[in-house]
């Protein structure tokens, strides 16, 4: 039966500045921008006054021969040891500050980092792409067979934070990502991924309903699908209060069709020599996940200029898909929980337990790393604004966006190895074929309208990306 | 490990509004983010509790149901 919404008006919650301080830093959210942010400023201060980030922002170059690599591990030793020592100790106050064992996170980050380091070498040897040897899909696959062959030990969970590494990322990647690109791209974005979520959700919802799923399952899988992946479907479990095995289930079906995307997308892509921004704009539409995404959009930067045929160049894959993942889709997680909550206490049968949905939680479920991601854009193209472009190619791009880039990518690959080596398969709930099902008439569904958006109806807008 | 429970002044101010029997002051209701991941397989693998998203959602082992801080039901008992 049908009630009268109710929602509830918060006022600004009391508690004084320890509450707020502990609702930012309490979150990964938070010291992902306070550490993007940090390196951001700490670049910015060294270019101001002649300096750079350089040195510290280390990584392998190019190489032929075996030789050839061990002199230049051996020779920047002390930088990697140092660059080591950056990301353990800032990422390590977070760490700490999230409730973890900092004993239990260095070990396991040390090893995060050499393996890293390995496969960030690898991908730069010069025959790497003719052996489809691309370092996102290199960690991912390695990561995913350690983890479910031998098993990962659960302390290690400490060093191995999926959400926290893409989140520091995607704050670096602000600072490569002109504010004009955003404001010129983002309503382009806003309106596909709109597009998209909303048939998307509609597609799972209703085969879900219509198979007899409880509706607050169909809703579930139907924002994780459309939304945000498992992030968009424990926000929406939460707000309408759907059982635990039903949150369980929607999560394994995210991961499930993730990590297939993660090797088709760039795979179909690449079969089609799409152009980077197209692919990446695909990607953004069609992966569930930041993570996943970002490994299948990664993978696609590094055909550019390798990959005969495919036009456009490599940053042009990563801006697409973040564009498109993280404005047109990731920062509506909010509003599609509070309108869900609000459906299910007035239409939908009643739980054991009732909510009131709460106005206030569309911010409080807020990605807020979106906010650095903005923050680093405004910072750079502010400070950008002040050269010529000459001088900007010779002075702010290799010594600021360069190794801001650098440490991104780094930050990147501790995600990718992080996913493969948390994703153990046998752990996953058995969804069964219903939920299976209308899951993967969703995913049908948006592949191909994602794709017809990217190539066809907005193609040309995302090809002008990567030129 | 050390687990914070994040509802804090916001719970407070849900309370306030809408009564004290809410899950954020049962005994029932789990919100600790690393129980949570145990609880749910997968949740850290391409998500987490320790983000924005979760807002402050836990687990009420007493329905064993997914639920948001400010949801209210009879069994409620304070923690």
């Amino acid at each position: 039966m049908a009630e009268s919404v109710e929602t509830l008006q918060l006022a600004v919650p009391r508690g004084g500045r320890r509450s707020a301080w502990r609702e930012i830093f309490g979150r990964e959210d938070g010291w992902a921008i306070l550490i993007g942010l940090g390196l951001v400023a700490v670049a910015v201060g060294l270019v101001e006054s002649g300096s750079s980030l350089k040195w510290l922002a280390i990584a392998p170059q190019k190489w032929h021969r075996w030789p050839e690599l061990g002199r230049q591990l051996r020779d920047h030793a002390v930088q990697y040891a140092a660059l080591f020592a950056l990301w353990a100790v800032a990422f390590g106050t977070g760490i700490r500050a999230l409730g973890f064992t900092v004993t239990r996170f260095v070990p396991t980050f040390a090893v995060v980092f050499v393996v890293s380091l390995l496969i960030y070498a690898l991908g730069q040897w010069d025959q790497a792409s003719r052996y489809n040897l691309e370092p996102p899909l290199v960690a991912l696959v390695l990561g995913l067979f350690v983890s479910n062959a031998f098993g990962v030990p659960r302390w290690a969970d400490a060093g191995l934070r999926v959400e926290f590494y893409v989140k520091t990322g995607i704050v670096l990647l602000g600072a490569g990502v002109p504010l004009t690109l955003i404001a010129w791209g983002g309503p382009v974005a806003i309106l596909q991924a709109g597009i998209v979520s909303i048939v998307t959700f509609g597609v799972i919802y209703a085969v879900g309903v219509r198979l007899g799923l409880d509706r607050r399952l169909a809703a579930t899988l139907g924002t994780g699908g459309a939304v945000c992946g498992v992030s968009g479907a424990i926000a929406t479990a939460g707000a309408v209060g759907a059982r635990k095995e039903h949150t369980s289930i929607a999560i394994s079906l995210v991961i499930f069709w993730a990590v297939i995307t993660i090797f088709l997308l760039p795979l179909l892509s690449r079969w089609l020599l799409l152009p980077t921004g197209v692919a990446g704009a695909w990607i953004g539409t069609s992966e569930f996940a930041d993570a996943a995404g970002l490994a299948a959009a990664q993978t696609y930067a590094g055909y550019a200029g390798q990959v005969t045929g495919i036009a456009g160049n490599a940053d042009a894959s990563v801006q697409a898909f973040t564009l498109m993942k993280v404005i047109g889709r990731d920062v509506w997680i909010g509003v599609w929980a509070f309108v869900l909550a609000v459906v299910a206490t007035t239409r939908w049968e009643r739980n054991s337990a009732t909510n009131t949905p709460v106005v206030a939680d569309i911010w409080r479920r807020f990605p807020r790393f979106v906010i650095g991601f903005l923050a680093a854009s405004v910072i750079v193209t502010v400070l950008a604004s002040g050269y010529s472009y000459a001088e900007y190619k010779k002075v702010v791009q290799p010594s600021l966006v360069a190794p801001l880039q650098t440490l991104r990518v780094w930050a990147f690959t501790f995600t990718f190895l992080s996913i493969g080596l948390t994703t153990r398969f046998r752990e996953l709930a058995s969804a069964g074929l219903r939920p299976f099902y209308a899951f993967t008439a969703g995913v049908l569904v948006n592949l191909v309208v994602g794709f017809v958006l990217s190539t066809q109806v907005f193609g040309e807008f995302w090809a002008r990306l990567g030129q | 490990m050390t687990e914070s429970r994040h509802p804090g002044a916001y719970a407070a101010a849900v309370a306030s509004a809408v009564g004290q029997d809410i899950c954020a002051t049962c005994r029932h209701f789990n919100d600790g983010p690393s129980e949570l991941e145990a609880a749910l397989p997968g949740l850290r693998s391409l998500g987490s509790a320790f983000g924005s998203p979760r807002g402050a959602d836990g687990v009420c082992r007493l329905h064993e149901l997914y639920l948001a801080a400010t949801s209210r039901c009879p069994q409620h008992a304070r923690a």
